[in-house]
This record gives C-alpha cells, sequence and structure tokens, in this order.
C-alpha cells in the first residue's frame, strides 16, 4: 500500500541509493526498486509482466526492422520498380505490421481480457495482476507508436523494462506515454531538496484526500451498497453523491502520492487529473478525468476510427442527406465505441457496459443534437459564458457523471436497479435527517470531510485559476511553510481512515 | 551555496522537532488513559521497588501495595493486567526491569497451561502502552504478535488511538492518574461455596509455549539474583481448570520456587461466601485478606526492609492515607445476579 510503513521505507531507502552510491546509475536503481517493489507486491503473477514487457520489446523492434526494411528497399530500388510494384511492396510490408501489432495486441489484451471477463470464466478466483490493466495500454501504447514511426524502438531490454513496471505508477497508473517519460529515467538527477519537498507536498495532499476524505466517506457508501434492508433512496442519492467525490478523492489522491514519489525522484508522470467537476460538459469532463485513459482512448481507437475508411464512406452517404447528420452520426457512434472501451477497460460486466454506453450516448447525443440546444438557448436568450450558466452546466455534468457512477457503485448491474428501485419507489427524504448517522458515520464524520471537501474546493478553484498551489507555498517563509507541512501531517494522523479499527483498503482504481 | 545548505539543514531539524513535539503531544492526548492512569506512578517512583507482582486480572485485584507498604514498609508495583498471559507476562516483566531492580517478582500463575500468547490486542495494549518505544518493547511486540497483527499500533499507538477525537473528554487532558500502584479495588462481592476439588495434575499443560516463557522469566530473573514466587488466586474452578494451573508445582519444583495456591489451600484465608467478586476475582475484603498474608511471608522468607519513617517515601504514607479514606467503611454489596 501507498501509505504503508514498509512502503514508505523502502522510498526512503531508494531515494537514498538514487541521490548517493549509485546516483550515476539512477536508472539501475529504478529498475531494481521496481522489480523488487513488484516482486513483493505480486510475485505470483509477476509473469504476466514479464510476457507483456517481453512481446511488446521484442515487437517493436520487428516493426521498426520491418519500417526500415521498407524504407531502404524502396531507396534501393528506387530506379526499378515501377509506381505499382512500390505499392504493392509497400502494402505487403503494411499487411506483415499490421499482422504483427494486431498479434501482440491480441495477446497482451487477451491476456488482459482473462482478468477483466472473470466473472464469466470457470476461474472466477483469479486476481488481477498488480497494475496489468496500466501496463498493457502503456506497453501497446508504445507499440503503436512505434508501428507509426511516432517512436524508435528501444533496444536495450532493460531500459524498456523499466519504462514498463515503474513502481511508482504501475499500482494505478497514470498511463504514460514512452516519448514523454522513457528519456526522464536516463537524464542526471541531482538532489535537489526543493524538489524532494515538492514531492513530498504533493504526495502528503494525495494522502489527505484519501485518508480524511475518500476512506471516511467509502464506510457510508459501503454501507449503503451493502446493507441488507435496502436503504431509502433519498439515502441512495446521498450515497451516489457522495461516492462522486469519494471516487474522485480516492484516484486522485492514490495519483497525487503517486507522482510526489516519483517527483522525488525527478520524475515527472503524466496528468491525470484537471478539476472534472468544474467541467461543464461531458466532453469536458472526459477532458479532466482519467485523463491518461481517455488520450489514450482518443490517440489509439478514436482517431484511427474516425480516419477509418468506413467512416469516411458512412460520413459520406449521410452527409448527402443532411450535413450536420453526415458529420455527426459517425463521431457519435465512434464515441459511442470509444466509451464503451473505456467502460470495459474497468471491468468485463453489464455494470461497467452500461457506464460505457452511458457516457458514449451522452456524448453522441450532445453532437447529434446540438442545434437544438443551440435553438433552446437563443430562444431563452442564455448566455453561456455566464457564471450561472456555467454552475448549471457543472451541476447538470455532476448529475450525468452520477447516473452512470450509479451503474457501478454497487459493483453489479442488479445492485443498481435495486437502489434505483428504490430512489423511485421508497425515496422517504425525511430519513436523511433521521436516518444519516446509521451509516457508519456520525455528524462529527460529515464534518471532517465537509471541511476537508472546503479546502480542497479552495485549492482547485485556485489552481482552475492557474496557481500553481506548491510554488506558491514554496515562495513563503519557511516556518509558515514547516507549520503548513506539520499541520497536514496532523490532520492527517488524527482524521485519517487508518489502522486496524477499520478494514484496510486499497485504491478503488488499483482494482481495474 | 555551503551556507544555504547549512540553513535549509536547519530549518529541517526544526520543522522536524516541530512536528515531532506535535505529534507527541497529539499521542498523549489521544492515547486510551487505562494504561497511563496504571502505570504512571511506576515511572513517577524514584526509588527502586522491592517487590513486584505479574500475572492477569487476578492479581490485579488481589494485591494491595499500598496496604503491603502500611503494613511492612515495603514497595511494591501491581502489574497484574486484564487477560494477560505467560509470553507477555515474560515481556512486561523484561520492560519493567528496565526500570527498576527488586528483590523479589511474584507471578500469579492462573494462565498457566494456555495455548496462546495473547488473548486480544486490548490486553496487550493495556499492558504495553505506557512503556517507552525501547529496543525490549520492540522485541516484545515482534516476538508475541505475529506478522499479520497490527504490530506498529503497539509501536506507535496514535495509529490505533487516533480516532478518539470525537470522543475527547476533560479526562485526557488533565493528566491524572491512579495512586494504588497497579492494584485495582472491588467492591461488590457473589456468594460462593468453595469447590471441592480432587488433587490431580494436567501433565500436558506444562508443555504449552506459555510455560516455556514462563519459564524463562524464572531463568532470566534467577540469574539476576531477584527471587521469584509463584501464586495462585482464589478461584472458583472446574477441576480441570484447576488440574492444569496444578501443574505449575512442576515448574515450581524445576527452578525451585515456592507456589502459594490460594485455591487449593486447606484455610484458603478469604471466605467464598463474601471476598469474591466473580469466580476468578476478590474484592477488596478477599485483597485485605490476602494481602496481609503475603505480605507477612515475604518479611519472613526474604531479606526485605522496612522503609518506614524514611522521608524519600514520604508519598507512599500520603498516598495510603488517600486510600485508607476513600474506602475505610466502605461496605461491600451483593452484586446482582446478571453481573454473572
Amino acid at each position: 500500500m501507498l501509505y504503508s510503513f514498509s512502503f514508505l521505507l523502502f522510498v526512503a531507502v531508494l531515494l537514498i541509493v538514487y541521490y548517493s552510491v549509485l546516483r550515476n546509475h539512477q536508472w539501475l536503481v529504478l529498475l531494481v526498486g521496481s522489480l523488487a517493489f513488484y516482486l513483493v507486491m505480486d510475485w505470483k503473477y509477476a509473469a504476466f509482466l514479464v510476457v507483456t514487457t517481453v512481446i511488446t520489446f521484442f515487437g517493436a523492434i520487428k516493426l521498426e526492422q520491418l519500417t526500415n526494411f521498407q524504407k531502404e528497399s524502396i531507396k534501393e530500388n528506387k530506379e526499378t520498380w515501377t509506381k505499382e510494384e512500390k505499392k504493392a511492396f509497400k502494402a505487403a510490408v503494411a499487411k506483415k505490421k499490421r499482422l504483427l501489432l494486431a498479434l501482440i495486441a491480441i495477446v497482451a489484451f487477451g491476456m488482459l481480457m482473462v482478468f477483466k471477463c472473470k466473472k464469466f470464466l470457470p476461474f472466477s478466483w483469479l486476481i488481477l495482476p498488480l497494475g496489468m490493466s496500466f501496463y498493457t495500454f502503456q506497453s501497446i501504447g508504445y507499440l503503436v507508436d512505434v508501428y507509426r514511426g511516432e517512436v524508435k524502438a528501444e533496444r536495450n531490454f532493460l531500459h524498456y523494462a523499466l519504462f514498463v513496471s515503474y513502481f511508482p505508477q504501475i499500482i494505478q497508473g497514470p498511463i504514460n506515454r514512452f516519448d514523454k517519460l522513457h528519456h526522464q529515467f536516463f537524464e542526471k538527477h541531482s538532489f535537489d531538496f526543493a524538489q524532494l519537498r515538492s514531492g513530498l507536498w504533493l504526495y502528503l495532499w494525495g494522502l489527505f484526500k484519501k485518508l480524511v476524505i475518500a476512506e471516511r466517506l467509502a464506510q457510508f457508501v459501503d454501507k449503503v451498497t451493502e446493507h441488507t434492508d435496502s436503504p431509502p433512496g433519498s439515502i441512495v442519492v446521498i450515497a451516489v453523491f457522495l461516492f462522486n467525490i469519494e471516487l474522485y478523492a480516492d484516484f486522485s489522491g492514490g495519483i497525487d502520492m503517486v507522482c510526489g514519489i516519483s517527483e522525488m525522484f525527478g520524475i515527472k508522470l503524466a496528468d491525470n487529473f484537471k478539476r472534472p467537476f468544474f467541467a461543464t460538459t461531458i466532453g469536458d469532463y472526459w477532458h479532466r478525468w482519467h485523463i491518461s485513459l481517455s488520450n489514450w482512448i482518443r490517440d489509439y481507437v478514436f482517431y484511427p476510427l474516425a480516419l477509418s475508411k468506413t467512416y469516411a464512406k458512412l460520413s459520406s452517404r449521410l452527409g448527402k442527406r443532411n450535413a450536420h447528420l453526415g458529420r455527426t452520426i459517425p463521431a457519435g457512434i465512434v464515441s459511442v465505441i470509444t466509451f464503451l472501451m473505456i467502460g470495459l477497460w474497468h471491468e468485463f460486466s453489464f455494470a461497467y457496459i452500461a457506464y460505457g454506453l452511458w457516457h458514449g450516448f451522452i456524448m453522441a447525443s450532445a453532437q447529434i443534437f446540438e442545434p437544438c440546444f443551440n435553438f433552446l438557448d437563443k430562444l431563452f436568450s442564455l448566455n453561456k459564458e455566464s457564471y450561472a450558466m456555467k454552475l448549471f452546466g457543472r451541476a447538470r455534468t455532476w448529475i450525468l457523471i452520477s447516473i452512470g457512477e450509479m451503474f457501478t457503485f454497487t459493483g453489479s448491474f442488479n445492485g443498481f436497479l435495486r437502489l434505483f428501485d428504490q430512489i423511485i419507489h421508497k425515496f422517504e427524504w425525511y430519513r436523511v435527517i433521521t436516518d444519516i448517522e446509521l451509516y457508519s458515520l456520525t455528524y462529527k464524520d460529515f464534518f471532517v470531510v465537509g471541511v476537508g471537501v472546503i479546502i480542497w474546493y479552495v485549492v482547485s478553484t485556485r489552481q482552475e485559476n492557474g496557481m500553481q498551489i506548491r510554488e506558491h507555498i514554496a515562495a513563503q517563509p519557511w516556518l509558515f511553510r514547516y507549520i503548513l507541512t506539520a499541520g497536514v501531517i496532523m490532520t492527517i494522523l488524527i482524521f485519517g481512515v487508518y489502522g486496524s479499527s477499520y478494514n484496510a483498503a486499497d485504491f478503488i482504481y488499483g482494482g481495474f | 551555496m555551503k551556507k544555504r545548505s547549512i540553513k535549509t539543514l536547519i530549518q529541517l531539524v526544526v520543522g522536524v522537532v516541530l512536528l515531532g513535539l506535535m505529534v507527541l503531544y497529539a499521542s498523549k492526548v489521544l492515547e486510551r488513559k487505562d494504561a497511563y492512569e496504571k502505570y504512571e506512578t511506576f515511572f513517577r517512583e524514584d526509588n527502586d521497588f522491592d517487590v513486584l507482582f505479574f500475572g492477569s486480572s487476578n492479581i490485579q485485584l488481589m494485591v494491595n501495595p499500598l496496604q503491603l507498604w502500611n503494613e511492612c514498609g515495603i514497595t511494591s508495583y501491581n502489574f497484574g493486567n486484564t487477560s494477560e498471559r505467560l509470553p507477555v507476562t515474560y515481556w512486561t516483566v523484561k520492560n519493567a526491569l528496565e526500570y527498576t531492580n527488586p528483590k523479589v517478582v511474584v507471578i500469579e500463575i492462573s494462565q498457566y497451561g494456555q495455548a496462546e500468547k495473547y488473548k486480544d490486542m486490548y490486553s496487550v495494549h493495556l499492558a504495553w502502552d505506557r512503556f517507552p518505544l525501547t529496543p525490549t518493547k520492540i522485541k516484545a511486540v515482534y516476538d508475541v504478535l505475529s506478522p499479520e497483527d497490527p504490530r506498529y499500533e503497539l509501536l506507535f499507538d496514535i495509529i490505533l488511538y487516533h480516532d478518539r477525537w470525537p470522543e475527547l473528554t476533560a479526562r485526557d487532558f488533565s493528566r491524572t492518574y491512579s495512586k494504588l500502584r497497579g492494584y485495582a479495588s472491588s467492591h461488590e462481592y457473589i456468594p460462593y461455596e468453595k469447590p471441592k476439588l480432587e488433587y490431580r495434575i494436567d501433565e500436558t499443560a506444562a508443555e504449552t509455549e506459555g510455560v516455556m516463557y514462563l519459564e524463562k522469566t524464572v531463568e532470566e530473573l534467577q540469574a539476576k539474583g531477584i527471587q521469584v514466587v509463584f501464586v495462585h488466586s482464589p478461584e472458583v474452578n472446574t477441576e480441570d481448570k484447576q488440574a492444569r494451573i496444578n501443574a505449575a508445582t512442576i515448574t515450581a519444583e524445576k527452578y525451585n520456587v515456592p507456589l502459594i495456591d490460594f485455591t487449593v489451600m486447606e484455610d484458603s484465608l478469604v471466605d467464598y461466601s463474601t471476598d469474591l467478586s466473580d469466580t476468578d476475582h476478590v474484592n477488596i475484603q478477599g485483597a485485605t485478606k490476602l494481602t496481609h498474608y503475603l505480605g507477612e511471608y515475604l518479611m519472613d522468607n526474604y531479606d526485605l526492609k522496612s522503609h518506614a519513617g524514611d522521608g524519600s517515601y514520604a508519598d507512599w504514607d500520603a498516598d495510603y492515607e488517600e486510600f485508607r479514606a476513600a474506602n475505610d467503611g466502605v461496605q461491600v454489596t451483593e452484586a446482582q445476579p446478571e453481573a454473572q
């Protein structure tokens, strides 16, 4: 776990070695540390990591060789080959490359699918290997980049193994890109106290969100979803609302901790969040939530589909009848497919299929019915840029997201139907007042969460306005900085939900 | 550059010290106060204790050190603790001996033959929370608790007690503590008849892990020149349970340690109809009789000298008077049947 004593000790030892005795072999320290971390955490399933690393490493080299072979052959035969021969040769090599890429992707994604589909298979006892969803996507992303010629294939297996297995990111992402991450491992990182401190602050901020907010809310949400006597609809609505906060606090908290640790080593990981609940539309939301996954899906699924011949044909056929529909219907179909993939990335289940389809259909509808929305805006003289409309947009997005989360937060589609039924037939609003303390949390707990969320909101507002919070803190007098740091640590120590009195909880996205 | 590094280092040290003080204060406020209240007088004592008593709650309710002081002039501390098994007792003894050098150690052996190393985390916390974090305490935690147990919570108890913040009261800030030197009294009684048990020894009890710890305790105490006495409190036992405890004679003989068993003793001193608060514990009446007996026994058999009249023990006199004022004339009352 990212905040266990042994993990923190491990990071401390690694940092000391990284910046002292092995400062000239820093990447090696990270590789050994990453492998040791993986073996300790999940040695039983380490073979899957090895297989994915090996096939994508050699696959990328082979793809690059084919690309080079193609270029060289054309160059050599520039004078002798006809245009048709060149085209045929190119097509043959491209076919080989596609076949190889498909084969490796099938093996890597196939392994992942076995675990994602375990509910429907006879080996439901399988546990998803640590980080598999993240390292599979990351390594396939690299493979596609090599296939497209956007990055050069790595020839050193150990260098590549570090890219796939880098220990902070493997727990729950973010899904990094080779061109952004890989070179950082081999740059010289001198010890910089300010950088270490900045990483620590990010780590503590994440820990605050995880332990003070997410873990506390998890008690309430779990109690509501596990309650054998179905809770009233009003409590379910509160739980859905709080689940949104819990999920964001849990996931973004975990990512902050991971990025904070990585920054201590001088390695900057990809951004994964940009204040998603400030989004005014679902489209905007997906530019702010789990950015590394949505970008991956955009680059490796959405664009290839949107640039495909089938898409162009459909667009052209519909465009003859109606230019707007010709543009938006194919885009809508691609949206549904990509969001279905995002749903399935989490888990192969009806709940996540519904989650993906819900987001896909909203995205498609937003595009297809855009003229209707514009007409309404005009009819009622609504200024989209006004604060009230932005607030409305945020609330609407929040509600739409919440409905999507409802599909998944019980863990099953049947659970969703059961709770939805409670909202419709047994709302009982007054029980929010009379029963709220029956679900694990007291008013004092709600107060702590409330204060925590207000602090978080204020920080987010400042960030949204462009403030670099950590730089701002670093510019303050040293005593203020230390009191603030100590205060945050004390807040986590006292108000955090941890220890044997509680069920030890992993990160929600660590399970995907 | 160098000057800047030194400045940063100084700031860091100040920051860490600041944080350390905050954690320390928060730990003190948030900790459950029962261990602090029970053991604080042990750590505040400047002189060495003459006698230490160890074991489960049986001895905690059985021996009153203030009465021993008043009657014999010897100083003692009662480490008897809820459900304490012998492995925990072994480490409690080791921890306690880091702070005092007694002449005699009395161990109550009602837990003799118990298979488990400890009963529950609560009892271990109560036994060890007040001991500062030392290598001995760390060894104790790692020896008695398994890797699956929350070991860190014993070393850094804020991990366990941090969530007491909603229940903090003035008591948590007051730092008041018991002056009874570990003794806990009961003013209730349940009338029993002394069971007539056929004397039998369950020899398998002597092979349990707990007994290995008892043997280690005795060996290490004797190696330090500390005299050891085994006692067994008066209990309303089944024959099987008593047969298990009777096996303590095997260990007693092996190490030449006297064993005083108030349960099997012909004249058990206590009146079963009025002196027991439940099947395992005596009330204040029973404790007064047994403490008196043990005081005489210790003075007769060991090289213990009275400190009566010594000015450096003045707080013992004051605390005894306080105890007497609070308890003299207080009658024991019969406990309600459901309390059983």
